[in-house]
């Protein structure tokens, strides 16, 4: 990963933390995909081991599969997992560390693990404490022997203000969970708030000078922050380049926020007041992990082994009891093409008709998060696929996104063109898959030029 | 003695920058499972 290459560049040690939600997509149980997920799951703890990650907190995501499947990832994996207060029900006692701490910089830091309330359910035989009855005290210890206190939460915002609140001698919380959206540091009560976006796209980097005062000096990374945010939206706006922009709503809502942010600039580079050298400060930024971005050969080659692993144990699992019944709707592109013959040519050369051989190239095919959105369906909804197992007994023919992702379903259309007429698609269709999450930067009215078909 | 004033003076005086750790910090977060991101 990158983080040693950044770390030696800017000659200053560097600590790693995860504040929680690492393993699974969804909180809940891995019904039905333990053994699978548990693979995925044991790749990724193995690869944040490699990477020097010294801790990482727990939240709802990372009990998916129970709290038994944590402590066995933790034992084969080496990484530390941490939470004050989720406990055994019967001893009280916490099951995980509750703290850890490093020494950083000639600094003691104490890393706590504070995990939202609603992450266990009733009767497992473990609990999440409030943090009321676990954290002042805990903080108040720590404060004691460390020089800086850091909080990694999957609680909400609201509750982490409180804590800032109540135990002031947390200095910075790293928050997890909820909307998981990308947060530039925040103050409020001299306790620091960050978090960055889900999915592991971005990495936030902080640079922190920590000083005896232990207090923080005022922020000013939300000038650089907003500066960021503008940057990225003009450059949206310039590559949408479309004529049409007053009918794209996307277009017209990233237009208006950039708006605000140039007011909002403003506003901050008038309010800007010298700085006390004696107290703390920090700067911050979100690197984007993209895959252009060099990777760590011993991490890729963790990630590879788990994904062969996982693929291994898809295969066998793959049904070919014949079409379900679901499916039976759709016809696939190359039936369409006997009518459509311009229309399909036209479709294989977009992205839309290799998509499935851009998954297997990533070793991928067997995510159904990721497949989901690379094959033909009649619905994009990932719990009732999953539900029904259409994605383990997908034929070759809706193996890519074919007419039908955009038009619906068309067996009935080509049993009788006249009476069943396939959709025409609208935005709201490649949002499906197109979200913000899997493409921040899709702009509808720009992209959709590159897949509509030509006219009959 | 006077010299021993004035220096004990300037020691005073000057101002000496309170000594900063400096570190990087690296945090993520909800990667949820996510080896590759899609798109």
């Amino acid at each position: 990963m990158q983080i040693q290459q950044i770390a030696e560049q800017e000659k200053l040690p560097s600590l790693f933390l995860d504040s929680g939600g690492l393993l699974f997509a969804q909180p809940g149980s891995l019904a039905g995909q333990e053994e699978q997920t548990f693979l995925a799951a044991e790749g990724i703890a193995e690869a944040m081991q490699a990477m020097n990650c010294r801790a990482a907190g727990i939240a709802a995501h990372d009990l998916a599969g129970g709290v038994e499947l944590l402590k066995k990832l933790q034992q084969e994996s080496g990484l530390t997992w941490l939470s004050l207060n989720l406990v055994d029900t019967k001893s009280r006692k916490p099951v995980f560390a509750p703290s850890l701490t490093v020494a950083i910089a000639g600094l003691s830091v104490a890393v706590l693990g504070l995990t939202d309330e609603q992450a266990v359910p009733a009767g497992s035989g473990y609990a999440v404490l409030p943090w009321q009855e676990v954290l002042p005290k805990a903080a108040a210890a720590a404060a004691d022997k460390a020089d800086m206190i850091i909080l990694l939460s999957s609680a909400p915002y609201e509750v982490n203000k409180k804590i800032a609140e109540t135990a002031p001698a947390i200095d910075l919380i790293l928050a997890s969970g909820h909307d998981a959206a990308m947060t530039h540091p925040v103050l409020s009560n001299d306790t620091l708030f960050a978090q960055t976006g889900a999915r592991g796209k971005y990495l936030g980097m902080m640079r922190i000078s920590w000083t005896e005062a232990g207090r923080w000096a005022q922020d000013f990374s939300t000038l650089r922050a907003e500066q960021d945010r503008l940057d990225q939206i003009s450059s949206q706006l310039e590559q949408a380049g479309i004529k049409e922009a007053a009918k794209d709503t996307r277009y017209q809502t990233l237009l208006a926020e950039k708006k605000q942010i140039e007011l909002k600039l403003k506003a901050l580079r008038e309010q800007r007041t010298p700085q006390d050298d004696s107290l703390c400060r920090f700067s911050n930024q979100f690197i984007a992990l993209e895959s252009s971005l060099p990777e760590d050969p011993k991490v890729q080659e963790i990630i590879a082994r788990a994904k062969q692993k996982f693929n291994d144990l898809s295969m066998k699992r793959v049904t070919t009891d014949g079409l379900a019944a679901p499916l039976k709707v759709l016809a696939g592109s190359q039936q369409c093409g006997k009518c459509h013959a311009a229309q399909e040519a036209f479709w294989r050369k977009t992205a839309h008709a290799s998509c499935m051989k851009t998954l297997i190239s990533k070793n991928q095919q067997f995510n159904e998060e990721c497949l989901l959105c690379h094959v033909t369906l009649p619905y994009y909804d990932l719990a009732k696929v999953k539900a029904e197992r259409l994605l383990a007994q997908l034929p070759e023919k809706l193996q890519n996104v074919g007419c039908e992702s955009c038009h619906g379903p068309a067996a009935a259309h080509a049993e009788n063109p006249t009476s069943a007429r396939a959709a025409r698609p609208t935005e709201q269709t490649c949002k499906a898959c197109h979200t913000p999450e899997q493409d921040d930067g899709f702009v509808f009215a720009g992209k959709v030029r590159q897949v509509r078909c030509p006219n009959r | 003695m006077l010299k021993s004033l004035l220096f004990a003076l300037l020691l005073t005086v000057t101002a000496v920058p309170a000594r900063a750790a400096d570190f990087l910090l690296f945090y993520a977060n909800d990667v949820r499972g996510e080896t590759e991101p899609c798109g």
